[in-house]
């Protein structure tokens, strides 16, 4: 199986499903001529034509709004943020109008549409360009949101998001576009919803996504030494939530942990918790930690920044919480 | 401060444990978790474990006796410290050695012996121990006390205030009465479980308690007050505390700390959460406390300890000596026999049994055990019996219930008892999942099962649950019979010999092998016609055994 790094395998996944359907297309700042901010779109100009890779202006409410119009008149659009941060300017269009399209035209309409670009910090970005908004766009009925980790599930779920009927908000990240992962070739295909248990374990359920995973698996490695079997279990996709998978892995370890790289209040973990204890209460043997970005606007200065987010000891001192060893 | 070590709850039935062997002796250092002595229980030999460090200064129960859950079975201290007070088989309500004709001794040794209820509490004085509360507190240091001696405390007043090594935390009082003494000033330190001060309990004559006015002369346990015979010590004694030691698990605020799944899986497997040390954060018991527990279930070496007694009365004499008629010989009941010998009085009037009896023709089921045979496979008759017994139950899902008060369970799970004979007595492991085995996993089960039942080293967790019970006599040439119900499951299966009988067949006499099978229900949780489509479910089963495969 080829090595791909991930913004690699992003364009192997439009690149196919372009060719797949003349009906997709990409949109967005610097996309086109300039091969993508993160060269995601790399050579995707030459080979499919301005008609098809357009660049926009610095305008992400117009060309969204825009898109969102060719979606429901039967086109399949690709929108790439720059990043998540600045398509807070297009939330309108995402929230009020793909959200809710098929809902309010009694299923007339149809939003077969792909939002995608970077969260979560880059590296000294500082607060404005920083932000892990993933929970933002969870919270509403009609969009779905994934955020993969790897080369292979950023593949494989592009290419799921592209074929569905409905709104899909895809994170990636600055940090994850360089990662190299072994990535099958041609129809590789990851459903969405369904969660992945990228290493199993017994003794605690480590629940994560994104860029965190990474953290996560560093923090299982570390633990194996010590004799703690860490399951971690990517959810991949944010909305709808696996629900089973994450129920089943809890079942088996009865301790969780849950790690992501966003503020806690409201976040994504706090509504895994609220599954875990309504769901499987009586098999909890001890109360679920939930390891976050800390609740401050993150810094400029790389000390502080690194101090904001969740790393590996930060993780290994939550498991050893949850398993009531020493030294938690 | 010497320390009692209790008889710990062992089995969900246990009343009462023998000391089968005592593991440690008088002045030898114990660590904390240390088992100390072995103890025979009405389901099989454990160890009692230490909960603290020290030196057994004292036995109270010596070998071969028994004593009640909860009476201390021998007391822990500082080297060379004295049990104040501390009378020696204090514990033992059923008296031990068998009444041989040349012994009087009978009578305790020394002391009057007492009671148990000297154990248990009852006196006047009680002790408020410093607790636990902090997983990894050793002592605690009085930093302050909010009552002093004379006042009116009531349960959940906080007493004093503690620091330990995590934090500062108030101690509580569990009772209400009257700050009798403070026996540890501000400033100074008590180790976990020992007395930080003595309590009147309301309704108590003052003073009764107080140290000072300990009796101090053995004719002060008075022959009419049995409960105060514990401090019937030697004389100069310091007051008894009588304690009321704290569920471990209660840490420092009276109520049980445990986590979801720790009840759980008490309750699943009948094991007194009270009786468990919680190594979490303020004393909760986790998962490992509660493993830790039922894992002491581990028995080393029971099997000549079991029932000597029981073996000997059995034997045949090798030589009698002409003319003589030996006496009959009076052994006492094993733990197991008392158990068995209440639950099952408790049970015919208690439960409301019926009855359904069904003959099934057993062709094909011993046909598959032929087969298996055929391919070096173990598996016996009684083996499908239980995979059919599974089976049915899973489709009779009416059936697979258990009343525990006013509250049926209806369970999500398979899991059938088989009844094993033991040496004097018997006991039900039971097979887990028992419809999704494979009949060579069911009967490697069961053969594991019957053997360390025989060795009684079952843990507890094998032989609770499940609401049916297969009992099957046929080995011993029973045709039928009907079975006594092993509460709280709600059925059992009664299973005779397989037989060749003439039996007639469509107008014709015929020879088949037919098995009568008797089902005795729980007529609160079950009814008859539900009982009759259960047997008929599972003769269909035996009789066309294919069925099994769906």
């Amino acid at each position: 199986m080829p090595e791909l790094m991930y913004r690699e395998a992003l364009n192997q996944a439009l690149a196919e499903e372009m060719e797949r359907d003349a009906n997709v297309f990409l949109i967005g700042e610097e996309v086109g001529r300039y091969n993508g901010a993160f060269k995601v779109s790399q050579g995707l100009l030459d080979k499919f034509g301005s008609a098809r890779i357009i660049d926009a202006p610095i305008s992400e409410l117009g060309f969204t709004g825009l898109s969102v119009g060719a979606a429901a008149v039967g086109l399949r659009p690709v929108v790439e943020m720059m990043t998540w941060n600045f398509a807070i300017l297009a939330m309108d269009q995402i929230v009020n109008n793909a959200a809710k399209l098929r809902h309010m035209s009694g299923g007339q309409l149809r939003c077969p549409i792909v939002f995608r670009g970077p969260g979560g910090a880059g590296g000294r970005l500082s607060s404005q360009h920083s932000q892990s908004l993933e929970a933002n766009y969870a919270h509403f009925p009609g969009l779905k949101v994934i955020a993969p980790a790897t080369p292979a599930d950023a593949k494989g779920m592009l290419k799921s998001a592209i074929r569905d009927e409905n709104p899909v908000i895809m994170f990636e990240g600055e940090r994850l576009y360089a990662l190299k992962g072994e990535v099958p070739e041609g129809e590789h295909i990851v459903p969405l919803g369904v969660a992945d248990v990228k290493r199993e374990g017994t003794d605690v359920t480590l629940i994560t996504w994104s860029r965190m995973y990474y953290f996560c698996m560093e923090a299982a490695e570390a633990l194996a030494k010590e004799g703690i079997s860490v399951e971690v279990l990517d959810l991949r996709t944010l909305r709808p939530l696996d629900e089973e998978a994450i129920l089943k892995s809890v079942r088996k370890t009865n301790r969780a942990v849950i790690c992501e790289e966003g503020w806690a209040l409201a976040g994504i973990g706090a509504s895994v918790v609220d599954l875990i204890q309504s769901q499987a209460f009586d098999e909890l043997d001890a109360p679920v930690v939930r390891v976050t970005g800390l609740d401050v606007n993150m810094s400029y200065a790389a000390n502080l920044e690194n101090a904001t987010q969740p790393d590996a000891p930060k993780i290994i001192a939550a498991i050893k919480k949850v398993l009531y060893r020493e030294g938690a | 401060m010497a320390t009692p070590i209790q008889m710990p709850s062992l089995s969900p039935t246990m009343k009462e444990g023998k000391i089968v062997k005592w593991l440690k002796k008088v002045g030898d250092k114990i660590s904390s978790g240390d088992a100390i002595a072995e103890v025979e229980t009405d389901k099989s030999n454990l160890e009692v474990e230490a909960y603290d460090d020290g030196f057994l200064l004292q036995i109270s129960v010596p070998e071969g006796e028994v004593a009640t859950v909860g009476a201390p079975i021998g007391y822990l201290g500082a080297k060379g410290e004295k049990v104040s007070g501390g009378q020696p088989a204090a514990a033992a309500p059923a008296k031990t050695e068998a009444p041989k004709p040349e012994a009087p001794k009978a009578a305790a040794p020394s002391a009057p012996k007492t009671e148990a209820t000297a154990a248990s509490g009852g006196g006047e004085g009680l002790a408020i121990l410093m607790p636990s509360l902090s997983p990894t507190m050793k002592e605690g240091k009085i930093i302050k006390w909010l009552k002093k001696e004379g006042d009116k405390v009531s349960s959940g007043d906080a007493i004093a205030e503690v620091e330990t090594d995590k934090s500062n935390l108030e101690v509580e009082a569990y009772d209400d009465g009257t700050l009798a003494r403070i026996v540890v000033g501000e400033g100074d330190l008590a180790t976990v479980g020992a007395p930080i001060a003595y309590l009147t309990p309301k309704g108590a004559k003052a003073g009764a308690s107080a140290p000072a006015a300990a009796p101090s002369a053995p004719k002060a346990a008075a022959p009419q007050a049995p409960a105060a015979a514990a401090p019937s010590a030697p004389a100069g004694a310091q007051v008894v505390p009588l304690r009321r030691e704290a569920a471990p698990a209660s840490g420092g605020g009276g109520r049980l700390r445990a986590s979801p799944l720790a009840k759980k899986m008490a309750q699943e497997r009948g094991l007194d959460l009270a009786q468990v040390r919680g190594s979490g954060p303020l004393g909760r018991v986790v998962k490992r406390d509660v493993e830790q527990a039922l894992g002491q279930g581990l028995a080393k070496a029971p099997a000549q300890q079991a029932a000597p007694t029981a073996k000997k009365a059995g034997a045949q004499p090798e030589a009698r000596a002409f003319g003589t008629r030996p006496e009959p010989q009076a052994v006492p009941m094993s733990s197991m026999r008392k158990v068995i010998g209440q639950r099952m009085a408790e049970v015919k009037p208690g439960v409301p049994h019926f009855y359904l009896t069904v003959e099934v023709e057993m062709e094909a089921a011993v046909k598959i055990r032929e087969e298996a045979k055929a391919l070096d496979v173990k598996v016996s008759v009684n083996d499908i019996i239980v995979k059919a017994a599974a089976i049915a139950l899973r489709r009779s899902p009416k059936m697979n219930v258990s009343l525990q008060g006013d509250q049926v369970l209806h369970y999500g799970t398979v899991d059938v008892g088989i009844a094993v004979a033991i040496e004097d007595g018997l006991i039900t492991p039971v097979i887990r999942d028992a419809d999704l085995k494979g009949l060579q996993t069911i009967s490697a089960e069961s053969r594991d099962m019957a053997e360390r039942a025989r060795k009684r080293a079952l843990k507890p967790a094998e032989y609770t649950g499940g609401s049916l019970t297969v009992s099957n006599l046929g080995m011993y040439g029973i045709d039928q019979f009907i079975a006594v119900i092993n509460p709280p499951q709600s059925a059992i299966l009664a299973v005779g010999a397989v037989a060749e009988k003439a039996v007639a067949r469509d107008g014709q006499v015929v020879v088949r092998k037919v098995m009568t099978v008797t089902l005795s229900g729980d007529h609160r949780v079950i009814d008859g016609a539900t009982g009759a489509e259960y047997l008929r479910e599972l003769k269909g089963l035996l009789e066309h055994p294919t069925r099994l495969l769906f």
